[in-house]
């Protein structure tokens, strides 16, 4: 694929100083849709300065993993993002290969301080920065401010660091797609600190290729490789090992497997601060190259709601669409699963603990986001091709043939059951999202 | 004008400097495409046959001087832009290099992207110092990217002389400019570089350090105090915050090693040292802990921040961590009496390690400075109970008194799987509509399940008679997708041969469809012939692709093995030929591969309605998958409908309506599963006898034993410049009675004839188990993996048989050599593990398990665990029997008996307290089948067998066992623990 490129410019280095007694986190921040005017979004100080830089540089090293890719590649992107508003702040990112997600929310009580701008943005997180935040220690003062409070606030508020990376294609379709993974997720176990740290000792060491089970024998919890259908699946789980160093640390571990297994998640719960980290089906698989949102995507959103509603939310808050339909005056009632569709245009995220979307615009133009999904685009081409015939369709079934390379696909759509005889389909059963024959038949369906 | 005169001077091979400095730009820029086809022209080559003794060598030689090419190139570096030049420069080192160029073009024509291309391009020969001469003449900024390139290469100078390369160390090049230990050396410490494998293997003539050369290099420096040893330390601490790998972290800790900060730097250098302790590298954390075991006696040592970051530290997956950690806590305890009790409670997450030596160190740092009467550490304390070895309860009992009433409570575990074999959650689904069927055959080459090769030869037949002119066109994706799999060369990880030969069997399917249906499947065979045109054309294909497009009767298949299932494909091949829709006996009704006796009986029945005739290894198989002992209740009336008198016998017996002695064995092979299944010695011994055949091999039982055995092999002695036999040691399993070769068969068509038409007189047993060889090659076995676990299924009640051949032929050593025979212990381990039913298994299963658990395949062992766990739990595992395999083995010393203990404290010890005393059985049974000296690692069994044996006070030592350890008694490292076992 050719490879657009994003360039960052960030006014200075994220950076830790220490004055008068007290540890200032400056995180330098960068947004290729600017909203709003204040430079900086968040000002004050954080509750749980120990926990949280620890969290932070499991962020850093899960942003700087990467589980399938060569090390050439690697060094392309390492800047998570961070949303601020509503009185929470959340710090995200992607391991490279797009399979490992992580966020670090700090919550409500978890710190003290005014919130100058809603907004998400891209932080700096430079190596310097990351080394002295593992300095920092349990009675430390840290103040965090993302974006600069005052201009000239530093020496070097002329320059700027400016990186020019391809186009992180795969976090912004991961991004998207792990929101819907987890609003498909269910809350499953809660273990406390010593079943965790009983749990993490039981990881093989190696990069294991074979799936291991959650199973809990006793009070223990522990992995093991022996498949169980009613056990949480890891595939890949060797990536947990970026958990350990946090393990000791926490309260407890909640963990949230998706309902088909296509992810996993895990909730590391500190003291009003969370850190959420998910894992895709395989360590070889991204979750950039997952299809589940696919779906919602086939039928296009009226482009004034998408205006109304980015006007109408305020960043964390939580999603409430009849809300938002009344004070906007525009009726989403006739729109299927529309938080799922706004997820998956990256202006939503999901709060497994809460259990509902929040308003989280990711810092990338929205036309990017939507050129992502190439089995959105076959399935379009495809219809534009003429190569759908619907053969049969009534109030549940529909019937039709698509053209594939060389053979007519033979596609049937009956209530909630999708089928198609192409190799994707065939080989996943749906597991991973639909194929682009039945996303064509459905969006053919639905505008005749 | 301008070309031709440039074309003359190539001609005449001229100087075209003076030509090119009188070009504008604008000239320049006009002359690219000119440029670009006389570039093209000059540097063209011809080629080269050459007839040698080894055959024709194909080679090429430019057309054109060299003297010509070069001015082409100066002429296209002074016309071209940045891409242009890159395209064109082969050697980008001219560039920067060259003194030709240097000299004679670069001091008047300097593109400005000059510098960027040369710190993109990365010359390979622009040293650092020819770099950094650049640098002063002002001629481009080297980026850091190059500067960490070839910085470590600097110090040493090689060159060729007389044809010998020399190398020579030349520290100097580091104090030739100012900027290079200002900006640049620091440079190493930011990002990562090559300086850690570098100069290990050179030999140098001026330099006989024998250690790192770079390490020395920075050990100069700071000596001479060209570097700031001060700065150095810092910068050395810090890389491990950098992301470096292991091995570069390791590089610059072994640098700080040398550099070995005194006890006053270490204490003024805190904070960095601090900040490396959270690096993912135990040799960093290892080190920082070196140097606080001796600060954190001093009053200045930042104690609480230590205490602080204890907890990581003792979760440690490194031991030597975890016990620095519990030593710096306790001088931490002596100097700071304040801390003590924060100490205390640190040392308590200590508990949680499984090793017994750091548990009991941590259990005697909180005895020494805990008070029992702190609630809040008792609690702590109390939340590791469950996981405390008896040596640490005894050294903590003053702090677990609230403890004692619960001690040892260990849960029992839920249950893992249902343990019926046909519960209604493991029916497997049944299709009847067309779309069903057809969405189920286009997925059966997926291997999405086990059982769906299975189910494919049962449903095709069934598709076969639903199909008309309407609707066959729904086919053509799945004969394209089989058609490509049989044709294509690619290895697909998910599939196995079956699925291959699955395609066969479609492709054959679709052949016969095309005949019936000529007009709707036209364009597919369309389609099929251009395919088989295409690869007729290519003419490394073209034989693979005819053999591949054999009717699959005439397929050949990868081992002797696969001859089973080949049979059930050609026989369900039949039946579509015949339209056909009887089920075959051997489809499974149940996951994975089970088959309920009603339905068995049914189609039986079904078969003698349809005077269809049973094949002998599809009954076989069937018998196999019935579920040992579960009898309907209506089984007695059920077996009546059954016509056939014998077959009507044979489900008597094997419903324990009847005895072997009772009945006529008319035809053997037809009763052969059922006197396996039931594996009654009587019964076994009265067949054998009654057929005068031997059914060792079919049972999976061989007289074996493990030592150590001599092998020979050859290796070429240089001095002598012979070769010469060598001898190596291995201690290798072996089955002494194993019959390697296979038993004459019938041939394939002999066989499908069918049973009834069997020569009463013969005592020669035809089965599935005349097939069952698992070959192993060299470097990888002839089963592919996903193809092993369908093998186990064929006959899960008697498994022992290919069990033993996998023993055999993988496991003679515990360690494997080739992924694919790794790959097979893990699946037959999980197959294992959903059939595992019965504690009567032959030996076979049982001395697979044994290596299942002793194996260097860590996967593997945790799944041999999990057999055990749940076959204790569900009382189906004879433990005496396992474990004296154990031991058995482990005399021959199989296995590291490490291996095997960390086995036991990681998955099998404490599961609850029914387990533990299977565990001791198991223990009980292995000690007693071990050698007369305690072999290494000996300690560790003992110390658990004695932690089990005080977990369940009635477990007495077998006498035999006990005669054991008296012997082993004389052992000083094992004599205390021997001691305590047996109470003297």
């Amino acid at each position: 694929m050719a490879s657009e490129t994003l360039s960052y410019k960030y006014n200075s280095q994220s950076s830790i100083t220490s004055a008068k007694g007290k540890e200032n986190l400056l995180l330098s921040k960068f947004n290729e849709v600017e909203k709003g005017n204040s430079p900086c979004f968040f000002w004050g100080k954080l509750n749980n300065p120990y926990e949280l830089s620890r969290c932070l540089i499991t962020l850093s090293n899960t942003v700087q993993s990467s589980f399938n890719l060569s090390p050439f590649q690697l060094a392309l992107l390492k800047d998570p993002i961070v949303t601020a508003g509503n009185n929470q702040i959340r710090f995200e990112g992607f391991s490279h290969c797009a399979g490992v997600y992580a966020r670090v929310d700090v919550l409500e009580n978890g710190q003290d301080g005014e919130f100058i701008e809603n907004g998400t943005t891209n932080v700096d997180f430079n190596t310097p920065l990351i080394s002295e935040l593992g300095k920092i220690k349990k009675n430390d003062d840290l103040i965090l401010s993302v974006g600069e409070k005052e201009v000239g606030f530093h020496k070097e508020g002329d320059s700027f660091i400016e990186r020019k990376v391809p186009l992180p294609s795969k976090w912004i379709k991961g991004l998207t797609t792990v929101q819907h993974y987890f609003s498909e997720s269910d809350y499953a176990q809660t273990l406390n600190r010593i079943q965790a740290l009983q749990l993490f000792k039981t990881i093989p060491s190696g990069k294991i290729k074979t799936d291991y089970f959650l199973i809990k024998r006793g009070n223990k919890y522990l992995f093991s490789p022996l498949k169980s259908n009613t056990a949480v699946c890891i595939g890949g789980i060797h990536r947990l090992k970026l958990l350990q160093p946090l393990i000791p640390l926490i309260n407890e571990l909640k963990i949230y497997p998706q309902k088909d297994m296509q992810s996993v998640t895990f909730i590391l719960c500190f003291n009003n601060l969370n850190f959420v980290f998910s894992i895709s089906r395989d360590f070889w698989r991204g979750f950039s190259g997952e299809g589940a949102a696919l779906e919602s995507l086939i039928e296009d959103l009226p482009e004034n709601l998408i205006k109304a509603f980015d006007n109408y939310s305020y960043t964390n808050q939580n999603f409430n669409p009849t809300l938002m339909s009344l004070e906007e005056g525009i009726d989403v009632s006739k729109i299927d699963k529309l938080a799922t569709k706004l997820s998956a245009m990256g202006l939503l995220g999901y709060d497994l603990e809460k259990n509902g979307f929040f308003y989280r615009r990711l810092p990338f133009k929205l036309d990017r986001i939507m050129a992502l999904n190439p089995r959105l685009k076959g399935a379009e081409k495809l219809l534009l091709e003429n190569k759908v015939v619907i053969t049969l369709k009534n109030d549940t079934d529909i019937e039709a043939k698509v053209e594939g390379s060389g053979v007519q696909h033979y596609v049937i759509i009956k209530g909630d059951t999708q089928k198609c005889t192409c190799t994707w389909f065939s080989k996943n059963q749906g597991e991973r999202g639909d194929c682009k024959h039945i996303l064509a038949v459905k969006k053919k369906a639905k505008d005749n | 004008m301008l070309t031709q005169q440039i074309e003359a001077i190539v001609e005449r091979e001229e100087d075209i400097i003076p030509l090119l400095k009188s070009l504008t730009p604008t000239q320049k820029r006009e002359l690219v495409p000119f440029l670009k086809t006389l570039r093209t022209r000059i540097f063209e080559r011809y080629d080269i046959h050459e007839k040698t003794k080894w055959g024709v060598s194909y080679s090429s030689k430019p057309v054109h001087s060299q003297a010509k090419m070069d001015i082409v190139d100066k002429a296209c570096y002074v016309c071209f832009n940045k891409t242009d030049t890159k395209k064109a420069f082969f050697q980008v080192s001219k560039l920067s290099v060259s003194d030709d160029y240097l000299e004679n073009i670069i001091p008047w024509y300097k593109p400005k992207w000059f510098g960027d291309f040369i710190n993109d391009e990365m010359p390979w020969d622009l040293t650092y110092e020819k770099l950094m001469d650049l640098y002063q003449k002002d001629l481009f900024e080297p980026s850091q990217a190059l500067i960490l390139a070839r910085l470590p290469n600097a110090i040493v100078e090689s060159s060729w002389k007389n044809n010998v390369n020399k190398s020579i160390y030349k520290p100097e090049v580091l104090l030739k400019h100012k900027d290079t230990l200002e900006q640049h050396i620091w440079l190493l410490f930011e990002e990562v570089s090559g300086i850690n494998n570098y100069y290990n293997y050179l030999h140098l003539d001026n330099y006989k350090g024998g250690n790192d050369i770079w390490i020395d290099t920075f050990i100069n420096l700071t000596e001479t105090q060209k570097l700031d040893r001060n700065r150095v330390l810092i910068a050395t601490l810090h890389t491990s915050t950098k992301g470096f790998n292991k091995t570069l972290s390791g590089w610059f800790f072994d640098l700080l090693l040398k550099l070995n900060p005194s006890i006053d730097e270490v204490l003024s250098l805190q904070d960095a040292f601090f900040s490396a302790l959270n690096s993912p590298h135990s040799k960093v954390v290892n080190t920082v802990l070196k140097y606080f075991k001796v600060a954190a006696s001093q009053k200045k040592f930042k104690h609480t921040v230590f205490i602080e970051n204890a907890s990581i530290l003792l979760n440690s997956e490194t031991k030597s961590v975890v016990t620095s950690t519990l030593m710096i806590l306790d001088k931490i305890a002596k100097t700071h009496k304040s801390s003590q009790n924060e100490v205390c409670k640190k040392a308590a997450e200590g508990l949680i390690n499984v090793d017994e030596k750091i548990q009991v160190r941590a259990a005697k740092l909180i005895e020494k400075y805990g008070k029992p009467k702190d609630d809040e550490l008792t609690n702590d304390i109390g939340m590791y109970a469950d996981n405390l070895f008896h040596n640490s309860k005894e050294i903590l009992k003053d702090f677990l008194i609230s403890e004692t009433e619960h001690e040892a409570e260990i849960e029992e575990p839920e249950i893992i799987e249902p343990t019926d074999v046909l519960d209604e959650s493991n029916a497997i689904e049944s299709y009847k509509t067309l779309d069903e069927l057809i969405f189920f055959v286009s997925q059966a080459i997926d291997n999405n399940e086990v059982y769906h090769i299975d189910l494919l030869l049962n449903y095709v037949p069934k598709l076969n008679v639903l199909l008309d002119q309407s609707n066959v066109a729904k086919l053509e994706p799945i004969f394209k997708r089989s058609l490509d799999l049989a044709l294509s060369y690619d290895w697909n990880s998910q599939i196995g041969n079956l699925e291959h030969e699955a395609a066969y069997y479609i492709n054959d399917f679709a052949e016969i469809l095309m005949k019936r249906f000529p007009v709707e499947l036209a364009s597919f065979k369309k389609k099929k012939q251009s395919k088989i045109q295409k690869l007729k054309e290519n003419k490394f294909y073209s034989k693979h692709h005819k053999e591949n497009l054999k009717v699959i009767e005439q397929q050949s298949i990868p081992d002797y093995i696969y001859q089973i299932h080949h049979a059930l494909f050609i026989q369900s091949k039949s039946f579509i030929q015949k339209n056909s829709t009887l089920d075959l006996l051997s489809k499974p009704t149940h996951a994975p591969c089970w088959i309920h006796p009603t339905t068995l009986i049914n189609r039986i029945v079904a078969f003698e309605k349809q005077n269809e005739t049973i094949m002998l290894y599809d009954f076989q198989i069937a018998i196999s998958r019935l579920p040992f002992n579960f009898i309907p209740k209506e089984i007695a009336d059920q077996i009546e409908l059954i016509s056939d008198f014998e077959l009507k016998q044979i489900f008597k017996y094997h419903f324990n309506l009847t005895e072997l002695k009772d009945v006529k064995l008319k035809q053997p092979e037809l009763w052969i599963q059922s006197v396996l299944i039931k594996n009654k010695t009587n019964e076994l011994d009265y067949f054998q006898n009654k057929l005068s055949t031997n059914l060792k091999k079919e049972i999976g039982t061989y007289t074996w034993d493990c030592k150590l055995r001599d092998h020979f092999y050859l290796e070429y002695d240089y001095p002598s410049k012979k070769q010469i036999k060598k001898k190596i040691v291995k201690k290798e399993l072996k089955l002494h009675d194993f019959d390697t070769k296979k038993k004459d068969s019938d041939s394939l068509i002999d066989n499908l004839k069918g049973i009834f038409k069997f020569n009463k007189n013969t005592v020669k047993i035809k089965s599935i188990y005349s097939f069952m060889y698992f070959k192993k090659q060299k470097y990888y076995t002839t089963i592919q993996p996903h193809d092993d676990i369908k093998f186990l299924y064929l006959s899960p009640n008697n498994p022992s048989m290919l069990l033993s051949q996998v023993v055999h032929y993988n496991l003679k050593e515990s360690t494997f050599w080739d992924e694919s025979s790794k790959k097979n212990m893990i699946n037959l381990l999980k197959g294992l593990y959903n059939i595992w039913n019965r504690p009567d298994y032959s030996e076979g299963a049982y001395l697979f398990l044994a290596t299942g658990l002793l194996c260097s395949d860590k996967i593997s062992r945790e799944l041999a665990a999990e057999i055990w766990i749940k076959a204790n739990y569900d009382g189906t595992l004879d433990n005496n029997f396992l474990g004296s395999f154990i031991g058995r083995l482990e005399a021959g010393e199989y296995a590291p008996l490490k291996r095997f203990t960390d086995l036991l404290t990681s998955n099998l010890f404490n599961i609850s307290k029914t387990h533990n005393a299977f565990l001791f059985q198991l223990l009980n049974a292995a000690i007693k089948e071990m050698g007369d000296t305690p072999i290494r690692g000996s300690k560790k069994l003992l110390e658990i067998f004695l932690e089990l044996k005080r977990s369940s006070n009635v477990s007495d030592i077998d006498n035999l066992t006990k005669d054991k350890l008296n012997k082993w008694h004389a052992v000083n490292s094992v004599k205390p623990v021997i001691k305590k076992l047996l109470d003297i």
